[in-house]
């Protein structure tokens, strides 16, 4: 019995072994295959460029869009009335012409008369019509477009002839050139936004420099290139058709899936690599790494001012002062982040250098500050107290957006004598404690070329039921934001946002952390790659090397 | 035999009715409004929220809410994502195939890797390569699927170059990385059942009494001892493919795999509600079925089950 146990041990064994075996005699060739091809797309060039994003779009319906992983995709298949150059100028798009009326309610386009779309429809000014019409219809429940049409009161796009179109709002919209620039306000083919009603947003049909093939739910969006493309904008580094046949956006929600993606030429671009393995990467000679700055609204804290102790502006600039913006994005975003100092970031039109630098860390000031508002440590535990309560700061967050840095940014405080207390939350709690006023600081970021987004989040009509989380009431402030949205002075519109910039950051309303950065990890195969206005890849002038 | 299926059967629909219960509640037990819930933190005006609640038809009554949405269900209509009006139950048809390809090959490696080890290690009790089998297995149990995921990437495919990285299709070099990370951990707790449940069969006196005919030893262990020791692996494995369907969420993201686990990742974080409902429906009718199935499976294995 004892020698049978034994052979069925080795017999056991024999069978893994073999099995094993088999299991990896079989694996080479079923995989090989797939490798030539991979490792192909890396070196030589068969004009096809797969990118790797976080995130897959919801919808690619420009009118419908929201999310910044639509707009990936949105740019390569669509044109816009109007185009932006990465220095935010304006320049013609699918208009060679535009003009507003003095009160900037309307606004009239000549178009272009050389202009197909993907499916063959001829593009005239009845397409203007038709996709404004449809982003402020009920066929889009919410989205960026609709908010910026429904906002200013978007009320008919007049078609006067096949090629002249004028677009018309009740309320002055003085940014609605630039805003027609951009891929949410993009135009689609009328007759793909009747064929495919409420499907249109998985067949969408514009007359960009790529059109769509394929939509694989959870895996990949195929583009193609549109031979006949031949209007990309004048600032365009060439003109005629794109240089790649094919690009193929790759949805891996991991970071490190991304990463090894990349690794093993699946991907030749790989958006938001983790920080450690970008560096190391690129140091390396394996990949090329890009970042872009984001204009707007940087990675800020809104402190409220109503709620003790952030009531006290010396409360607030200690906060601001204890932070050492250059460390802690050194820590938590080594090369890939900026340090940021005032509530627009430096890439954002109507910048104000003396705002941001109003404030440079300094724990000395900072405990001057608190002490000359009262706060004493006097039962030394390190942390700060005035009358039996201890400056506490309540700070709700997500741990989905914030966990990078809000352990190192509570770390800061916590040194300057503050006890934070974290309350993690969904987005759904922080709105509503939000709009309940109930915490001290709350984090916040916006990208936008334009400064237009300081209104609704510092005027005072939107303190309830808004976005207005500092609570800070100032009519001179008010006034400044309320003017730079309908003013069209340019330099009277600069001069608002100077003031506004200024009030906000003297009144210590925000505390500044850093700027938004997108970046990318390039094979050193991808050729020409540069950013738009908004940070996102402009694919039209890429191609890939032999 | 057949009031314990009606029996058996009963009990599912009052499961099935209590899930759907629950399903249609997510939306109302999320803290605040359900339309804040929705919408985020993106900004828009009162009225808005006001037409979008109307829009999604939450201004009835409560119970009309509930039936209206139990009759659609039975009706195989989930309603629409929130987010791309993509009906429901078509992404999930589109995506379960691919879920299902995943769960089988994992419980298929799991099941064979299990009982060769879990064999061997029954049948040398006390050897070394039983302590061996028994403390790898452990650590199989004990390591995170993420982390076993990666360490497979970077074997198989950076070093190896052997399968990609990303899992696209259902052909054998891509189903194979997050088969195999999903059925490891599943192999070591299969070994170990498979060996504790072997011991115990083996030492039974009808297994003496078999040995004592001079029955070979392999129709012993197979015919004997095997047919019983399978009894709570059959359970184990009925319980662990509805576990693999619905938990594969982890290995579908790591491989970016289409799948209805990342469905319902990307459903819960773009808090489309129908969706994640939809999925958690779908999910909770495969596990009663499953259940179910295991147990009448059962009762034709062990007659003793069937007669109480």
């Amino acid at each position: 019995m004892r020698m049978k146990t034994r052979a069925a041990f080795l017999l056991s064994l024999l069978i893994l072994v073999s099995l094993l075996l088999s299991a990896c005699g079989a694996a080479a060739p079923a995989a090989s295959p797939a490798l030539p091809e991979a490792s192909a797309a890396a070196t030589t060039s068969d004009g096809v460029l797969t990118i790797g994003l976080g995130s897959e779009p919801e919808t690619l319906d420009p009118g419908d869009a929201v999310y910044v992983q639509e707009q990936f995709v949105l740019i390569s298949l669509f044109d816009a009335l109007l185009s932006m150059a990465p220095d935010a100028t304006l320049h013609p798009g699918l208009a060679l012409s535009w003009a507003a009326n003095d009160e900037y309610t309307e606004f009239t386009f000549s178009l272009r008369e050389d202009v197909t779309f993907h499916d063959g429809t001829p593009f005239t000014a009845e397409a203007v019509k038709a996709s404004f019409d449809h982003i402020v219809s009920d066929a889009v429940l919410e989205s960026g477009g609709k908010t910026l049409l429904v906002d200013h009161q978007y009320t008919a796009t007049e078609v006067v002839d096949d090629y002249t179109a004028v677009v018309k709002f009740a309320a002055p919209y003085p940014t609605f050139l630039r805003d027609a620039a951009r891929q949410w306000l993009s135009i689609s083919s009328p007759t793909a936004l009747e064929t495919y009603g409420t499907e249109y947003g998985r067949n969408p049909v514009g007359t960009g420099p790529f059109r769509f093939v394929q939509w694989d739910a959870q895996s990949q969006v195929v583009l193609e290139r549109n031979p006949d493309y031949a209007w990309a904008p004048e600032f365009a580094s060439h003109q005629g058709p794109a240089l790649l046949d094919q690009v193929i956006f790759r949805f891996l929600p991991e970071a490190a899936t991304r990463v090894t993606a990349f690794e093993t030429g699946e991907i030749l671009v790989a958006s938001e690599p983790p920080a450690l393995d970008a560096i190391a990467l690129s140091e390396a000679g394996e990949g090329v790494l890009e970042t872009f700055a984001q204009p707007g609204i940087p990675a800020i804290m809104m402190i409220n001012t109503e709620k003790a102790p952030t009531d006290d502006v010396n409360v607030r600039k200690a906060m601001i002062l204890s932070l050492n913006q250059e460390e802690f994005v050194q820590t938590a975003f080594q090369q890939l982040g900026l340090p940021s100092y005032s509530v627009l970031s430096p890439t954002t039109w109507s910048f104000d250098e003396d705002a941001a630098n109003l404030y440079r860390h300094n724990a000395e000031e900072a405990a001057r500050l608190l002490a000359d508002s009262g706060w004493t440590d006097s039962d030394g535990d390190g942390i700060l107290d005035k009358d039996g309560e201890k400056l506490t700061i309540d700070y709700i967050t997500s741990p989905i957006w914030e966990e990078a840095f809000n352990e190192l940014l509570a770390g800061y405080l916590t040194q300057a004598g503050f006890d934070v207390q974290m309350r993690a939350m969904d987005d759904a709690g922080i709105a509503a404690e939000g709009a309940a006023g109930n915490y001290n600081m709350l984090y916040i970021y916006w990208t936008r070329a334009d400064p237009s987004p300081l209104r609704i989040l510092f005027h005072s009509d939107n303190i309830d039921g808004g976005a207005a989380y500092t609570r800070f009431r100032n009519a001179e402030l008010d006034s400044a934001l309320a003017d730079g949205d309908t003013q069209t002075d340019e330099a009277a519109r600069e001069q608002d946002y100077v003031t506004a910039q200024r009030i906000i950051m003297e009144n210590a309303l925000v505390l500044p952390m850093f700027t938004v950065n997108t970046s990318y990890l390039n094979a050193p195969a991808v050729q020409n790659f540069s950013f738009d206005v908004e940070g996102y890849p402009w694919i039209y002038d890429i191609a890939v090397s032999q | 035999m057949y009031s314990y299926l009606i029996r058996r059967f009963l009990t599912s629909i009052l499961v099935l009715f209590g899930v759907s219960v629950l399903v249609f509640s997510i939306i109302h037990l999320v803290p605040g409004d359900a339309v804040t819930a929705i919408l985020g933190r993106q900004k828009v005006s009162a009225e808005r929220v006001i037409e979008l609640r109307a829009q999604l038809g939450l201004n009835d009554p409560i119970p009309v809410q509930y039936g209206r949405y139990l009759s659609n269900a039975l009706r195989g209509d989930l309603g629409e994502s929130i987010r791309n009006y993509v009906p429901v139950s078509e992404a999930i048809a589109e995506q379960l195939p691919s879920t299902i390809a995943l769960a089988f090959s994992a419980l298929t490696i799991a099941l064979v890797l299990g009982f060769i080890l879990g064999l061997a290690a029954a049948l040398n009790y006390g050897s070394w390569f039983d302590t061996t089998i028994m403390g790898v297995s452990v650590s199989g149990m004990s390591v995170p699927t993420f982390w076993l995921g990666l360490l497979l990437i970077m074997l198989f495919s950076v070093r190896l170059k052997w399968f990609p990285s990303i899992s696209n299709s259902n052909s054998f070099s891509d189903l194979f990385l997050p088969a195999l990370t999903l059925a490891l951990p599943e192999s070591a707790v299969v070994a170990r059942m498979v060996r504790a449940s072997m011991l115990d069969v083996l030492g039974k006196e009808y297994v003496t009494v078999a040995r004592a005919k001079g029955l070979p030893e392999h129709g012993v262990v197979l015919k004997h001892a095997l047919r019983n020791a399978l009894i709570p692996i059959v359970t184990f494995v009925g319980l662990q493919m509805a576990y693999l369907l619905g938990g594969s969420a982890i290995v579908e993201t790591m491989f970016a795999r289409q799948g209805i686990g990342r469905l319902a990742v990307d459903a819960i974080s773009n808090r489309d509600y129908p969706m994640v409902q939809g999925v958690v429906l779908v999910v909770a009718v495969i596990y009663v079925v499953i259940n179910t199935f295991t147990d009448i499976t059962y009762t034709f294995l062990n007659p003793k089950i069937r007669l109480k």
